[in-house]
């Protein structure tokens, strides 16, 4: 387990150093520099191009750049003079990481729940309305669920807070927009795997032994049904990360997505990089925990990933 | 001997789309104590689904119209779910087809096994892992107590089976369900198995209901056999009233496509045709459109069983008094020549009707 994991680490900083190289170039094959104000006279374009670093050779640009990154420094911001990326991302992440763990935790976990009770009550109205709600979840996109929820919940009922960052109460109605989807698709995925699974033998065989309906599900349908529900986590995870930009808009959230969107608008290439960065080692770490889960979950996998 | 169970004019129906099948039409016997009772029959003939009633799991749609099954004289299709969790798994407990499915893959082989004997007593973890240890080292599992933490996966077909009725026997229960256990097996390990439920009956006393579709399995293993078709059981006897007195059409079919030393044709006899949908169950003598040697009141009238000794009786109306006498195929006027010799003194077999309920 421990030889597969280091493995593992290796793939995934082999990983973050071609996105951090490809974000690079791409960077630089964009039409545009981040001072493409009109009125800049040539001679200050020139003095803001050197003090970035802008007029040196391509190549020594990277070389400065992959060194800045290996030390955590992400440059300065463009758009923020004298800001640090590092900085920016720092003060931004906290509540976009909030809602984003948020969502996940509950979207999952009712998910597990609402697809467990529909698979137990197969081709029942339970069943039914199960389907429902997770059809609609999936094909609704959450700004549609945000903008009712604002209307109902903090509008008219006066319940949660309309929007604004301001407590745990504010990221609630954020997080439920934002978990419609994963719920709705784990309880896809886990209606289907566990009608599978209830209709196994095992799963006969545990009756013959004398569980309980409850005892059944509990001991050996809910855990061989999530199997494939650690795999959807990972791609999940990627969902709610560009979901979260809408939904922070609507709650006016000063969270990572909106200053994404932004710096892209501007050119404001240190902040891209950064941001870039940043949401890929969530993603790859994420990929990692999930790959790491599934040994947990299946034993199979556990020893074919080890004896590797 | 006393009856443990008896199983009586039961009749099952399922619901499915197509319409309403009548999977058991009227199955009635019984099974003594500490003996092996085989049913035997092709697939879709009803085994599965009476041993399935018998344990209580039925599918959801499938629905018992008439009939009793009784289990030391009281109603199993009358117990609550309370009551059929606590006679599964310890008063009567089963063996599956498939052993490479039939464990939980996510659970160590010991846990499974002492699962069992902890739903049903009340036992620590620790003494419930030692007992599932002695029950796994019993059924031939070697090194048992270091390997509790395994996984299924880490042990072959033959040695899940093992598991598998190790799960079954730890409570020593009264009757042991063996749904084709040996199935999925090659030869040499179903020998093995077969073996192993033997010493086991002796060991732990049981009743053993044993479905095949092999009959040389069913000659190795059991006392009696009941020969099912579409739904109905169509003969029934001791093992060698079935084997060397058969007087079903359809069991001469089954026996002649059983290979044996003593044959040597070149080709194994097959029974033509297909078995009848049980949606719409025929007129009559169900196997009357597959059998050469049907007669006219095949098609019209359903044959009652006739008694052709006090353990053997058989539905078929070649049996009937009135019936023309019939040239046996070769291989079944064979069997009825080593039939003789066993029994030299039988007599013409002594025909009774008895009332077809």
């Amino acid at each position: 387990m421990a030889k597969y994991i280091v493995k593992r680490v290796f793939y995934l900083l082999l990983t973050l150093f071609i996105i951090a190289s490809a974000t690079f170039f791409l960077m630089k094959l964009m039409p545009g520099t981040p001072f493409n104000n009109p009125k800049i006279p040539a001679e200050q374009l020139a003095a803001l191009r050197k003090a970035n670093g802008l007029d040196k050779p391509v190549i020594v640009q990277y070389g400065k750049y992959l060194l800045g990154v290996l030390h955590g420094d992400f440059g300065t911001s463009y758009q923020f003079a004298g800001q640090s990326v590092s900085h920016l991302i720092a003060s931004r992440v906290a509540p976009s990481l909030q809602i984003g763990a948020q969502a996940m935790v509950v979207g999952t976990l009712l998910g597990i729940l609402l697809g467990a009770i529909a698979a137990i009550r197969a081709n029942s109205w339970v069943d039914s309305v199960a389907t429902i709600f997770a059809i609609l979840g999936r094909s609704i996109p959450n700004f549609v669920f945000a903008a009712l929820m604002q209307y109902w919940l903090a509008y008219k009922w006066h319940i949660f807070p309309i929007a604004l960052w301001d407590g745990f109460s504010s990221s609630i109605l954020p997080t439920l927009a934002l978990a419609m989807a994963p719920l709705a698709q784990t309880a896809r995925f886990m209606r289907t795997e566990m009608v599978d699974v209830l209709n196994s033998d095992y799963i006969e065989l545990a009756r013959s032994k004398g569980e309980s309906e409850w005892q059944v599900v509990a001991k050996h349908a809910l855990r061989n049904s999530m199997i494939p529900i650690v795999t959807i986590i990972g791609p999940m995870a990627v969902d709610l990360m560009v979901g979260s930009l809408v939904v922070e808009n609507i709650f006016a959230i000063p969270g990572i997505g909106e200053q994404f969107v932004r710096s892209i608008l501007t050119n404001d290439y240190p902040t891209i990089m950064g941001l870039t960065m940043m949401y890929s080692v969530m993603l790859v770490v994420v990929l990692l925990i999930v790959d790491i889960l599934y040994g947990f979950i299946d034993p199979r996998i556990r020893l074919a990933g080890g004896s590797k | 001997m006393s009856k443990i169970l008896e199983v009586n004019n039961l009749e099952i129906d399922f619901h499915t789309y197509a319409g309403e099948v009548h999977a058991i039409r009227n199955v009635s016997f019984d099974l003594e104590k500490g003996e092996t009772l085989a049913i035997v029959g092709e697939s879709g003939s009803g085994k599965s689904v009476t041993l399935r009633t018998i344990m209580g799991l039925l599918a959801k749609n499938g629905e018992v119209v008439n009939g009793e099954v009784l289990f030391n004289g009281e109603d199993i299709l009358k117990k609550s779910n309370k009551e059929l969790n606590d006679m599964r798994g310890n008063d009567i407990s089963m063996i599956f087809q498939d052993p490479m499915t039939s464990l939980d893959p996510t659970m160590p082989i010991g846990k499974q096994v002492a699962e069992v004997l902890r739903i049903h007593n009340s036992v620590s973890k620790k003494s419930a892992m030692e007992e599932a240890a002695r029950v796994l080292e019993l059924v031939g599992i070697k090194d048992a107590r270091n390997r509790l933490k395994d996984y299924p996966h880490q042990f072959s077909g033959g040695q899940r089976q093992r598991i598998v009725i190790a799960i079954a026997i730890i409570n020593n229960p009264q009757i042991l369900i063996a749904d084709e256990p040996t199935t999925a097996l090659d030869v040499t390990i179903q020998a093995q198995i077969i073996d192993l439920l033997k010493e086991l009956q002796t060991k732990i006393d049981t009743s053993i209901i044993f479905i095949t579709h092999d009959l040389g399995v069913v000659a190795g293993i059991a006392d009696r056999v009941a020969v099912m078709y579409a739904g109905k059981i169509v003969e029934f006897g001791t093992v060698d009233e079935i084997f060397y007195n058969a007087q079903h059409p359809y069991t001469w079919g089954l026996l002649e496509s059983m290979p044996t030393l003593e044959t040597n044709t070149k080709r194994l006899h097959a029974i033509p045709g297909t078995p009848p949908s049980l949606l719409d169950p025929p007129v009559g003598d169900a196997f009357a459109p597959r059998n050469a040697y049907a007669m006219q009141i095949d098609t019209e009238q359903e044959p009652p069983f006739f008694q052709v000794s006090p353990t053997h009786k058989a539905a078929t109306w070649l049996l009937h008094p009135d019936a023309p006498k019939v040239e046996l195929p070769p291989e079944i006027a064979r069997r009825r020549e080593i039939w003789k010799k066993m029994n030299p003194e039988t007599k013409k077999p002594q025909t009774t009707e008895k009332g077809a309920d």
